[in-house]
């Protein structure tokens, strides 16, 4: 995201112009826009008028807006931005308060005034504005007769197409059937790579699956990548990585995520990070439960008592509606780093971070133990 | 509500049940005298007599169905008493009790009244003594039946558990029922006006089943039957008379490399099953490809990959039989991959036969794993046991690489056995047999090799499987098959489906439901092991061929059933589980792949609804905030998309489940309660 002008302090009004270059940069504005933040950006609204005739007439007109923000919604998979709210800016076509949904697309600039610049959306700004942190990864994930093509952004896993098939079973002489049908499922799996990874942004093609599928489609890919001279295949060959995953489902990803040889290869992306704090979480529950907690009531109690080492808390929750609730969860993140601890805000928008959001969203391991917390309902 | 699932599943709290239902004989004393007008009161005949010989044909037909439904249950031997007990424990379900937190089911006979009944229903304001006469001979007859009971000399509490297994296997009736009879019935019969009770009961007849199962099914109140008032066609009672040959489901088990295939592919050998040209075929091959010892494992291992890589991957089944049974094998892939196959597997099988590699190291590597939670011997071994896989034979394989040493077979006998019986397999269902499947020692004819002979004396592996014993089959009950798999062949056409019969009976030209989709399909031809069949009964499994339905609605995990009884299309349900050994403990929202007979399905733990004691059931804990290894509990889980399962009391092929995650299984558990459905 391209980050053209800024005025604000931090804890204190001011706004922003941004320009969208990618469509995860709209998951940023996303995370970043909250109610009551004013935006302002040149849209399209119809308008009806009056002819000297009498009759009415529509006319498409082009006019440049502020809203006062009220809901928004993303679209992952087509990658658009809708902000709605009241109209702030008087204007010849649309009457100040009126409704207007504006649509903030790629490359298209926008401002944001925010009446509030909290620490949380300053990072998520910076975060935002880098230009080192953007790598894709995409990602097949198969067993027999399923298959999950995603692409995995920095803060955005996106499927993007899922394939199924039947593949009837071996046995005497439908065992040509069963051949037959696996490479028609392989052909349509090869068909979905082809139409959704594009490999001059991505940086690996993974393919993962339980058993041997992942060498049989790979055998499959390359044989027909060389018959069918598919370029784009064959160019990049190195970019493919095999790994093993227990099943062909998406949550799958987070295993295939974990493996080294693909940690290896995407190191210091959010998702790999967001993994590993999720498995130590874990391990961490199973050993010693009381050092691990989630829900909100729980981890603030244990903020109470200093005990947070990591904080895990997903981008959804400071998204949430009204003011003070985000206010808690940003003073809560605040005093954990006053404190010295970790703090991870997980997407929602990647496996791990669904899983968090499953667990109430936030969660947090300890310094501690704290057996009393355990025990208590809250 | 939880009591009663906890008694479906287990049968420790029985005596409790007992005394509960003693609470309702008083009630219902008090209530007779207000039935005067009832017409079999007026006959001077026996109550129970009357009931027994009543024209209703679903009753006459649990009388023969009975030993049957009762030795499901292992605890039932003397089917003598049972005769006896099995009534008393229908009618006592039959009685609607007045205590609003009794969970009973009021059964088949009186929730859909005959045609007859209903014609009279609908006719006149004669609408409560159709229904009420019934209900009140039974709860009369109860009592004269509870008395017969307690005069027997034999153990009294012996008897009234038994009387509840059969009272709770009625229960299992249906779901639907047991909802209406809690919804409408009984806070209705509180207040004690007869006209009340009456319409509460059509209403629940009539209504309630449908308003439990969803909206989905609201236009289709005619598919709203419980599985009870099923009658079968004649010609399925005509079909059981005739003598057949038992038919078992054999699954092979173990951790890779055990020798499975080897094991398996020996035996059809020297049965005769494969011919010698195939034999030599295989032998060639596979000394070409430097594999010669997988020439047996060939035998069932016939796709390229599984014959390139020397691994089984999905479940072959090839077909022998014994003296006395015919048996369907089933080849179950070991390597850790392919869990999920082997689950689908076990899924059909009614025994099974665990192998483990006797040389050093590959025992303990099977047994406890690599850093892992374990290896497959263990895994399999819990997988069929909650599958519902009760016989099992040990073949310990391998024997020559120790030199058929006693010592080392009877350590692994030792170490293996505590562990199957904390499985839950009970002492005297389990085999155990020294084999060599390489050199065919001890399978079919007795041990040649002197090292063997020496100390073992045993039957073969023969004679073990042919002791198995063929399981209680469900042909009296609706039709039902789960497909296992699709097939296309040129005799059965493009949209055929194989698998196993689990209840019921199945003809050429039958109509059937395909299910999940709903759709009504035709069958065309039905085949076993590649011959032409006519009818099929329940525990066949069988190729079916089906016209009138795309072949593109067929998959893998649904159900082909009965057009009047359809499955339930599952969106969110309870289960009941054990925790296996597990590191990352299970929390609220966790992501597992829910495995049900041949289904499997991304789902979502929605609620850990209560920790559970393991032995008695009893709730130690709600909403606990995770579950951790060898706990037991309940949880509601939703699937990504719908599944076809059933409430494990009342179907049990359909109400297992097991699930897993990061290629291992989590837990393995039971259906108790279908949350909502399509």
């Amino acid at each position: 995201m391209k980050l053209v002008r800024k005025d604000f302090v931090k804890d204190a009004a001011g706004f922003v112009k941004l320009v969208p270059e990618e469509p995860e940069d709209l998951w940023h504005v996303y995370n970043l826009i909250a109610p009551n933040d004013h935006i302002s950006a040149v849209t399209v609204r119809k308008v009806n008028r009056e002819t000297s005739s009498g009759g009415n007439e529509a006319e498409r007109v082009r006019l440049k807006l502020e809203v006062k923000v009220e809901t928004v919604e993303y679209d992952n998979v087509a990658a658009v931005l809708r902000v709605r709210g009241k109209n702030m800016a008087e204007n010849e076509h649309v009457r100040l308060g009126a409704y207007h949904t504006l649509e903030i697309d790629q490359q298209r600039p926008f401002v944001l005034t925010k009446s509030n610049w909290d620490s949380i959306a300053i990072d998520l700004l910076k975060e935002a504005c880098d230009p080192a942190a953007s790598a894709d990864v995409a990602a097949v994930i198969l067993q027999e007769g399923l298959a999950n093509i995603c692409l995995l952004g920095q803060s955005v896993t996106t499927t993007k197409a899922r394939l199924e098939t039947s593949i009837p079973r071996k046995r005497g002489a439908a065992i040509a059937g069963y051949d037959k049908a696996l490479n028609k499922f392989f052909e349509n799996v090869l068909q979905g790579v082809l139409r959704h990874v594009d490999f001059s942004i991505v940086k690996c093609l993974i393919i993962a699956s339980p058993g041997f599928t992942k060498d049989q489609f790979y055998n499959y890919m390359m044989l027909e990548a060389s018959r069918r001279e598919l370029r784009n295949i064959i160019e990049n060959k190195s970019k493919i990585v095999l790994a093993h995953s227990s099943s062909g489902y998406k949550h799958s990803l987070k295993e295939v995520l974990a493996e080294p040889a693909v940690m290896a290869q995407i190191k210091d992306t959010r998702a790999a990070k967001e993994v590993k704090v999720m498995q130590d979480f874990f391990s961490m529950l199973s050993q010693d439960s009381a050092r691990a907690f989630y829900g909100p009531k729980h981890v603030e109690a244990a903020q109470e008592r200093i005990a947070i080492q990591t904080l895990l808390i997903t981008d959804e929750l400071f998204r949430c509606a009204d003011i003070p609730t985000r206010r808690r969860y940003v003073d809560l993140v605040e005093s954990v780093k006053e404190m010295g601890g970790d703090v991870h805000v997980f997407s929602s928008m990647h496996p791990s971070g669904e899983q968090l959001g499953q667990l109430t969203g936030i969660a947090a391991i300890l310094r501690f133990p704290l057996p009393d917390l355990e025990d208590m309902e809250l | 509500m939880p009591r009663k699932f906890n008694r479906s599943i287990n049968y420790d709290d029985e005596d409790d049940g007992y005394d509960d239902y003693d609470d309702y004989y008083d009630d219902d004393d008090e209530e007779a005298p207000s039935s005067v007008k009832h017409p079999y009161r007026a006959s001077g005949a026996s109550e129970l007599g009357k009931a027994l010989f009543s024209p209703l044909p679903p009753w006459k037909l649990k009388k023969t169905t009975l030993v049957q439904q009762v030795s499901d249950d292992d605890a039932v031997k003397d089917s003598g008493i049972l005769t006896r007990i099995e009534i008393m424990g229908q009618n006592k379900s039959v009685y609607v009790p007045s205590s609003p937190q009794y969970t009973g089911v009021v059964p088949f006979k009186f929730d859909y009244p005959s045609p007859d009944d209903k014609v009279r229903a609908s006719n006149s304001g004669t609408k409560g003594n159709a229904v009420k006469a019934p209900v009140k001979a039974a709860a009369v007859k109860s009592k004269d039946v509870a008395k017969t009971v307690e005069a027997q000399p034999k153990k009294p509490k012996a008897s009234a558990n038994l009387s509840n297994v059969g009272s709770s296997n009625h229960k299992e009736a249906s779901n639907a029922k047991l909802k209406a009879a809690e919804l409408g019935a009984s806070p209705k019969e509180m207040e004690g006006a007869e006209p009340q009770v009456l319409e509460g009961i059509m209403h629940m007849t009539l209504e309630g089943d449908y308003r439990e199962r969803g909206k989905g099914r609201e236009q289709t109140p005619a598919l709203q039957k419980p599985i009870e008032a099923f009658i079968p066609e004649s010609w399925i009672l005509e079909e059981i008379k005739q003598e057949r040959k038992p038919l078992l489901h054999l699954i092979v088990i173990g951790h890779v490399d055990a020798g499975k295939s080897t094991l398996m592919g020996h035996i059809l050998h020297l049965l005769g099953r494969v011919s010698q040209k195939e034999m030599h075929k295989n032998e060639r091959e596979s000394k070409q490809k430097g594999k010669g010892s997988f020439a047996y494992a060939w035998v069932l291992d016939e796709g390229s990959e599984e014959r390139a890589r020397g691994v089984t991957m999905t479940v072959a089944v090839a077909h022998f039989e014994t003296p006395k049974l015919r048996v369907v094998l089933l080849d179950a892939p070991g390597h850790r991959d392919f869990v999920p196959n082997m689950i689908s597997g076990a899924a059909q099988a009614d025994a099974a036969v665990l192998v483990v590699d006797a040389s050093l190291g590959a025992f303990e590597a099977g047994l406890d794993g690599e850093g892992q939670s374990g290896g497959q011997t263990r895994e399999h071994a819990q997988l069929v046991r909650s599958l519902g896989v009760e016989q099992l034979i040990v073949a310990v394989n391998k024997m020559d690489a120790v030199n058929y040493s006693q010592k080392r077979y009877d350590f692994i006998k030792g170490s293996l056995h505590s562990f199957l019986r904390q499985c839950g397999f009970k002492e005297a269902a389990i085999s155990w047999i020294p084999v060599c499947a390489m050199e065919g020692e001890n399978l079919i004819a007795p041990p040649s090799a002197p090292a063997l002979k020496s100390w073992y004396s045993g039957p073969t592996l023969m004679e073990s499987v042919d002791s198995f014993e063929q399981p209680l089959r469900n042909t009296l009950k609706p039709f039902r098959l789960i497909v296992a798999e699709l097939v296309k062949t040129r005799s059965l056409g493009q949209a055929a489906v194989s698998g196993k019969l689990e209840s019921g009976a199945l003809r050429i030209g039958s109509k059937v439901l395909v299910m999940p989709i709903g759709e009504i399909a035709t069958v065309k031809a039905i085949e076993q092991d590649g011959h032409p069949l006519t009818v099929a009964l329940a525990g066949d499994s069988v190729d079916v061929g089906l016209t009138g339905v795309e072949p593109a609605v067929l998959i893998s995990g649904g159900v082909l059933c009965h057009p009047d009884y359809p499955v339930p299309v599952v969106t969110k349900l309870e289960i009941r589980v054990l925790i296996l050994g597990i590191t990352v403990p299970i929390l609220r929202g966790g992501q597992v792949v829910l495995h049900a007979h041949h289904a499997r399905e991304s789902a979502k733990v929605a609620e850990l609804v209560a920790l559970l004691d393991s032995k008695s059931g009893a709730v130690v804990r709600k909403k606990p905030r995770c579950l951790t290894a060898n706990q037991s509990a309940l949880i509601e889980i939703i699937p990504e998309r719908s599944m076809c399962l059933e409430v494990y009391s009342q179907f049990k092929a359909l109400g297992r489940i097991a699930l897993r995650d990061g290629g291992k299984t989590l837990a393995v558990g039971i259906i108790t309660r279908i949350i909502s459905c399509q």
